[in-house]
């Protein structure tokens, strides 16, 4: 009795500072958003005034605001889409065909994820430069005459924006993959292959439920994590206006002064982020299989 | 297009106390510190040696052109009044002293103009958390034994931010006057930019990014654009950047609407304040006199930048020397910025609602109507919450 008392409070003792931490620096900026959404005031200012729903209210009026979160919603699914689709499909080229460089293609295609956005951002101005730039110069070879495509003009601005961000993300979910991929045994495909399974039918009956447990995770990850990087590559890359996001309207009503409309903005992308995954997890719940 | 260092006065008083007059309402405004009065009529402050004041500087062009610039003007301040300085000095100074600000934790001058995207000069002017300085003007510059009111030239603390611009149109534009933009002149400008829009070169708007805006500055220096819309610090901007053969720096002052009217060339004022906030308020003010000293300027002239001090532009050299020699050529200069007005959700900045769609006009995204009636509509809410 004695023991089990001093073991919780010494537990207690143990967890605490992160817990504290954590609701100080988490927990308490959050429910502050919520709060300040409510007010009208500067960001440099102490003085504050309640105005209730008002700024909730405009929020729904607000042209730029409706196609911030467009442009946002537009990239959530595209670039998770043909992130996953590349990641899966070459970690399982990567851990189940025997290729010449195996380590060297997971090296290169994980580099880009540790290069910062600023980085990337220069990296891809050499690359869509309209004169002279990577790309145009590329397709100006195949066509045979100068192409001129302006990638980081309107309308193809926010392709610009999906390839890099694709780039930028494939190696990282690639490696993970790879990881859980190798954990299913080779006895599976073996036996799966003496059935007479071919690849393909091996990848979508084998490798795939196997691993779904890993997609199912990871994709939540990235949901949340490119409603940020979008505003990232958008911010490093393009004008201001040009292709903007949710995070990036909130930062701009900031800077025009305007502290309670931007956090407003910031409460319904966090209800935004969080319904959006709560959905992905309902959707893909699947009966978990085991190896 | 002049570029000025100078005391936020102009704007503080200009825009924030439109309606009340500055310069009177300046002198009889409580002090904050009840010994400023006096203490800037002597030449040595009070202050004690061991004060250090924070001074948070912009890193423009200027500092590009000769790094070090403010760092020198720091210890040059130092030398002159024994006050020590800590120099905060970034390209994104918003981003390195927002936060602490947003902490309470405010540095004591603050050098950094009005009309940059993030606009937190602005912010200090609309939510009144500037510090006042009229009373810097008779205090006597640290190391000299002139008044500061005596090294400004004349017209630049003057309330009217636009004093020597002849046209009406400039300063009703500026105050979102009523129906200004339906005027024939209004209509005028409208197709002028619309014009000139049809005349940009079409990858102009792909490089309008802070990642790419060089790029379009290069399309001038490699002969493939005539002209660009830009400021005296393009020189030390592009210093180290290829150029055609032959290539020498031009400028020319917005021709005249008009026959017989005069060419005008926009003055930027670059910003020196003080928040109110400050901890050291009277070495503050120490530190803004300074930038008016002799050494001070020259220090300054050495990365381009030009104090409105009597006598200095006399002395430029170069590109600079012919930049400024459009005002002697019967340009006007063009002074001041678009009235400050509370913000109102929805309703977006100058920049984006006047300025922005221009990149729209030349990709075809924006039409010029909707453009023309864009600004109308925000022109008439901008008026309903202009600061009083």
């Amino acid at each position: 009795m004695r023991s089990s008392k001093s073991r919780g409070r010494f537990l207690a003792l143990c967890v605490a500072p992160a817990a504290i931490l954590y609701f100080v620096f988490m927990i308490l900026p959050t429910l502050n958003v919520f709060r300040m959404s409510l007010f009208e005031r500067g960001a440099y200012s102490p003085t504050e005034t309640f105005v209730g729903m008002a700024n909730f209210q405009a929020l729904a009026k607000d042209v730029k605001f409706i196609t911030a979160m467009q442009n946002t919603i537009l990239l959530i699914v595209t670039v998770t889409l043909i992130t996953f689709f590349f990641a899966i499909v070459f970690a399982a080229i990567l851990t189940r065909e025997k290729i010449q460089g195996q380590n060297f293609f997971r090296i290169v295609f994980y580099i880009p994820n540790i290069l910062s956005v600023v980085v990337i951002a220069g990296i891809f101005s050499a690359i869509y430069k309209p004169e002279n730039g990577m790309l145009n110069s590329i397709l100006s070879f195949f066509k045979g005459e100068t192409v001129m495509v302006l990638w980081k003009d309107q309308p193809m601005v926010i392709v610009s924006v999906i390839i890099a961000m694709v780039w930028q993300a494939i190696g990282y979910y690639m490696v993970m993959y790879m990881a859980s991929m190798s954990a299913v045994p080779e006895s599976l495909y073996e036996s799966a292959g003496l059935d007479g399974a071919g690849r393909v039918t091996q990848f979508f009956q084998l490798t795939l439920p196997l691993i779904w447990t890993n997609i199912r995770t990871t994709l939540t990850f990235f949901i949340i994590s490119t409603i940020n990087m979008a505003f990232l590559f958008v911010k490093a890359m393009v004008a201001k206006g040009m292709a903007d996001v949710g995070l990036s309207f909130m930062y701009a009503q900031k800077d025009a002064g305007l502290y309670g409309y931007s956090m407003a903005a910031g409460v319904v992308i966090f209800l935004f982020s969080f319904l959006l995954s709560a959905l992905v997890n309902w959707v893909t719940k699947r009966e978990v299989l085991e190896m | 297009m002049k570029k000025f260092l100078s005391l936020l006065l102009t704007l503080a008083l200009a825009l924030s106390l439109a309606a009340c007059g500055g310069k009177d309402a300046g002198t009889t405004a409580p002090p904050p510190a009840e010994s400023n009065g006096d203490s800037g009529q002597t030449e040595a402050p009070p202050p004690a040696e061991d004060v250090t004041i924070t001074v948070a500087a912009l890193a423009s062009g200027y500092e590009e052109a000769y790094p070090g610039m403010w760092q020198e003007v720091c210890d040059a301040f130092t030398e002159a009044t024994g006050v020590k300085v800590n120099l905060i000095c970034d390209k994104n100074l918003e981003d390195v002293i927002g936060p602490s600000m947003q902490g309470g934790d405010f540095p004591d001058v603050i050098h950094l103009a009005t009309g940059r995207e993030k606009g937190l000069t602005e912010q200090f002017i609309k939510d009144r958390n500037i510090a006042e300085l009229t009373d810097v003007l008779s205090m006597t510059v640290p190391g000299e034994s002139v008044k500061v009111s005596d090294k400004i030239v004349g017209g630049f603390t003057d309330t009217s931010v636009t004093n020597p611009y002849g046209a009406d149109f400039f300063n009703k534009a500026t105050t979102y006057a009523e129906g200004i933009w339906d005027t024939p002149e209004a209509q005028q400008c409208f197709d002028i930019i619309a014009k000139l829009a049809s005349y940009t070169n079409p990858v102009t708007p792909a490089q309008a990014n802070d990642q790419d805006f060089t790029q379009n500055q290069q399309l001038v220096m490699d002969n493939k654009a005539l002209f660009m819309p830009n400021g005296t610090w393009i020189v030390g901007e592009m210093a180290e950047a290829p150029r055609a053969e032959g290539f020498k720096w031009g400028m020319t002052a917005l021709p005249a609407a008009k026959a017989g009217g005069n060419g005008a060339s926009y003055c930027w004022l670059e910003q020196a304040w003080i928040p109110a906030a400050a901890p050291n308020l009277d070495a503050a003010k120490q530190f803004v006199a300074f930038l008016y000293s002799d050494a001070a300027c020259a220090i300054f002239a050495k990365g381009g930048a030009v104090q409105p001090v009597p006598g200095l532009t006399d002395n430029l050299e170069g590109d600079n020397k012919m930049f400024y020699s459009i005002y002697d050529n019967g340009a006007d200069a063009a002074m001041g910025n678009f009235a400050a007005y509370n913000a109102v959700a929805g309703l977006g900045t100058v920049r984006e609602v006047f300025l922005d769609p221009v990149n729209g006009l030349v990709n075809g995204s924006v039409t010029v109507d909707q453009w023309i009636s864009d600004v109308k509509a925000a022109s008439d809410q901008m008026r309903a919450n202009i600061m009083g």
